[in-house]
């Protein structure tokens, strides 16, 4: 029988803050879309993948140093979320949701294409570069990869949720979120808007890829991490911005701890212990904790 | 503007059709051709010692292979192996037992570790290619195709080494089973300490990685040692991998067990490493190869602390030894990367040319799959089988499709990979004790 001591649940606890951060920071570009266009980037899990591969290839076949690495990743999900836009989510506009979904999860195989092309003969399980040192903390070991995840994950969601909440650009997206023939009307450049969005939800889920990257290691199944973080979303409410770092931290809590006090007896309750938590929360609050309320007039 | 949102819509269509076309991309290996009848003669060909000088024969075979799922990580340097095997045996020459020369046309099919893909593919290599042969991949979809391919009488050469597959008439495979492999390591962890304590991590929910767990708890309680489960996920990141090295500390392990596949053996071996848990870690076959070391990112901590059990000497540094040799000049035509997965792929090839020669050229043709099975079953009472250096002598009998049964211990000592062994498990029948736990 397994024994909850004061070193395992700090190690346990630190360990789920750092995920929760993760699934948070991947989580938060299914919300920012959300916002925009009112649908779920079914897409998002593969230019993840897509991201991470681009870092790995970047720091270790071309040998740049992390944060090259990073800033490549942005870029690239940043390109790739704007041409989701341009390509799919703009020409579909005004159509049902369901049409927008139905066509990111077929951009989905065709993000998972490019992220094996760009792979070439990497595409397998493979490590990004970090340094090998570590700091303990008490009971708690540090290591490289721990600091860039907390590092990337957190200042991530600060950054986002600090571009929407404290600038002019952030102030005309949420603007065009919540009401795109009123901000037209008041002259605010609605599609460049859209795109913007879509492309900084790209660059979050490519940062996002490298923070989930130095966790869990770069391998071709790296998307599954992406549609466990939409849990998080959900749990949040897929309008809310800031409210996605608590989503995150909860499912991280649940997932660690079912896995460590009850993992061995039932394995797999992790996992079910948070989408279970997920639904409960849906039942009473259908948009999530922080999620808005909509009233449709029929 | 609907005229636009259409044209919009249909590049949309076309690119996620040319997408789906390129993710299809592991249709149509090298050898594939529209051949819809196997075998066939055709002529003329040189052959050895001027037996049946004229004739040809060309052979259907079926290669299903992941490439682009989650274990095309491993599965496309076996898949490349495989490929290279075909090329090189078929420049080199493949003669019966009466020296018809035989032409190999490999199908090869990317099934992405979809079980039901294979079932797909298999209908078509039986109806449309008319294969005698399989050389294949993963266990669940062996495992599921099994009993047919004992009705269809097709020869299926797996890289699973699954213990069921032992007892099944038509899977072959150069290697001991699973089971016995990890008994084989269990019986090295006894010899090093006895009475030791072992932790089995290992996925609870996965049938690969359960398939062995009687079997080692089985030895181990023959040999003395004391066992604890640890639920470690197949898909694990540090933090499940932290969680369950916290589990496993609780027991103060001599010897840790890793049943998984190596991207979540090395993450539990980086935890083992961070948090200083001074016991040794050693991983099934699929669990540990060359990569590991750099996988958990702290080489040099690890150091006589990580090994994995491998059932033959790994090619690294053995080009000129016999098997090994065979193995680099294939490898060469591709010029490919040789490691131990494009070893397995190229192996399972040999094994299959190795049946061919065993067989004349008559009862190749009559019987197909089935006279490749006798000949491989004809090394029970007669003549062993070797790849070279790379296998022992390898006899399979009717009933028993067990070659061998010792395994290496290959331990990474900071600077390279030392081989421990071979070892060969005593006392309990693990194939047994596997088939009997999984009824």
């Amino acid at each position: 029988m397994v024994v909850l001591t004061a070193q395992t649940a700090a190690v346990n606890t630190f360990q789920a803050l750092v995920m929760g951060l993760v699934f948070a920071a991947l989580g938060l570009g299914f919300n920012i879309v959300y916002r925009v266009s009112k649908s779920i980037n079914l897409a998002h899990p593969t230019l993840v993948l897509l991201a991470a591969y681009t870092a790995l290839v970047v720091s270790t076949r071309l040998g740049a140093g992390m944060a090259v690495a990073v800033a490549a990743a942005a870029a690239v999900g940043a390109a790739a979320g704007a041409a989701l836009e341009v390509l799919i989510a703009r020409p579909l506009r005004g159509r049902p949701p369901i049409a927008l979904i139905a066509a990111t999860l077929g951009a989905y195989y065709v993000f998972k294409a490019l992220a094996k092309m760009i792979a070439g003969d990497m595409w397998t399980t493979a490590s990004l570069p970090l340094p090998t040192f570590t700091a303990r903390f008490g009971p708690v070991v540090v290591d490289a990869s721990d600091l860039l995840a907390l590092g990337l994950a957190g200042g991530l969601v600060a950054a986002v949720a600090a571009l929407h909440r404290y600038t002019r650009l952030g102030v005309a997206m949420r603007a065009v979120a919540e009401d795109p023939y009123g901000a037209a009307a008041y002259g605010l450049p609605v599609r460049m808007l859209t795109m913007l969005s879509w492309a900084i939800a790209g660059a979050a889920g490519g940062v996002a890829a490298v923070a989930l990257a130095a966790k869990t290691g770069v391998e071709p199944s790296l998307e599954v991490y992406v549609i466990e973080a939409l849990a998080a979303s959900l749990l949040a409410g897929l309008d809310s911005i800031a409210g996605i770092v608590l989503g995150g931290l909860v499912l991280g809590l649940v997932y660690q701890y079912s896995n460590f006090l009850l993992g061995t007896i039932l394995p797999g309750f992790g996992e079910a212990a948070a989408f279970t938590l997920m639904l409960f929360v849906l039942l009473v609050k259908p948009y999530g904790i922080f999620g808005t309320e909509r009233i449709e007039r029929v | 503007m609907r005229a636009r949102t259409a044209l919009i819509a249909a590049i949309v269509v076309i690119v996620v059709v040319a997408a789906a076309a390129f993710m299809l991309a592991g249709r149509g290996g090298g050898g594939a051709t529209t051949a819809t009848t196997s075998p066939t003669q055709t002529s003329p060909a040189a052959s050895p010692g001027g037996g049946q000088g004229g004739k040809e024969i060309t052979l259907n075979v079926g290669l299903l292979v992941d490439t682009s799922g989650p274990t095309s990580g491993v599965g496309r340097p076996y898949a490349m192996g495989a490929e290279a095997a075909f090329k090189y045996f078929n420049e080199k020459g493949v003669y019966t037992s009466d020296g018809v020369r035989v032409k190999l046309n490999y199908i090869k099919r990317d099934y992405g570790y979809n079980p039901t893909r294979a079932q797909q593919y298999y209908k078509e290599f039986r109806d449309q290619y008319h294969v005698v042969a399989i050389v294949g991949w993963g266990t669940a979809d062996t495992e599921q195709l099994s009993s047919q391919t004992a009705k269809d009488k097709i020869l299926y050469i797996s890289a699973s080494y699954s213990a069921k597959l032992v007892k099944q008439p038509y899977n072959f495979f150069p290697a001991p089973d699973y089971s016995t492999q990890a008994c084989a390591a269990v019986t090295w962890m006894a010899g090093k300490k006895p009475g030791a304590t072992l932790v089995l991590l290992y996925d609870h929910t996965v049938a690969y990685s359960k398939s062995p767990i009687p079997a080692i708890k089985a030895i181990a309680e023959k040999l003395g040692l004391k066992v604890y489960d640890v639920n470690l996920p197949l898909k694990a990141s540090d933090a499940d991998a932290e969680n369950a090295i916290q589990q496993a500390a609780q027991y103060k392990p001599d010897f840790i067990w890793c049943g998984n596949t190596i991207s979540s053996c090395s993450r539990a071996a980086k935890a083992m490493a961070k948090y200083g848990l001074d016991a040794v870690m050693v991983a099934d076959v699929w669990g540990f190869d060359e990569r590991f070391p750099k996988l958990t990112g702290v080489p040099e901590k690890i150091a006589g602390k990580a090994a994995g059990v491998s059932p033959w000497l790994w090619p690294e540094g053995r080009e000129n030894q016999p098997g090994y040799r065979e193995l680099y000049e294939a490898a060469k035509m591709l010029d490919a990367k040789v490691d131990l997965h494009f070893m397995q792929g190229f192996m399972n090839v040999w094994l299959l040319v190795k049946a061919i020669e065993r067989t004349d050229s008559k009862t190749l043709m009559e019987k197909k799959g089935e006279a490749l099975k006798n000949a491989l079953e004809s090394s029970c009472n007669g003549d062993p089988i070797k790849l070279g250096d790379i296998t022992p002598e390898m006899r399979y009998c009717p009933g028993n499709h067990l070659p061998f049964k010792s395994s290496y211990i290959v331990v990474w000592d900071g600077k390279d990979f030392k081989f421990e062994g071979p070892i060969t498990p005593e006392g309990v029948d693990c194939v047994k004790v596997t088939i009997e736990a999984e009824k």
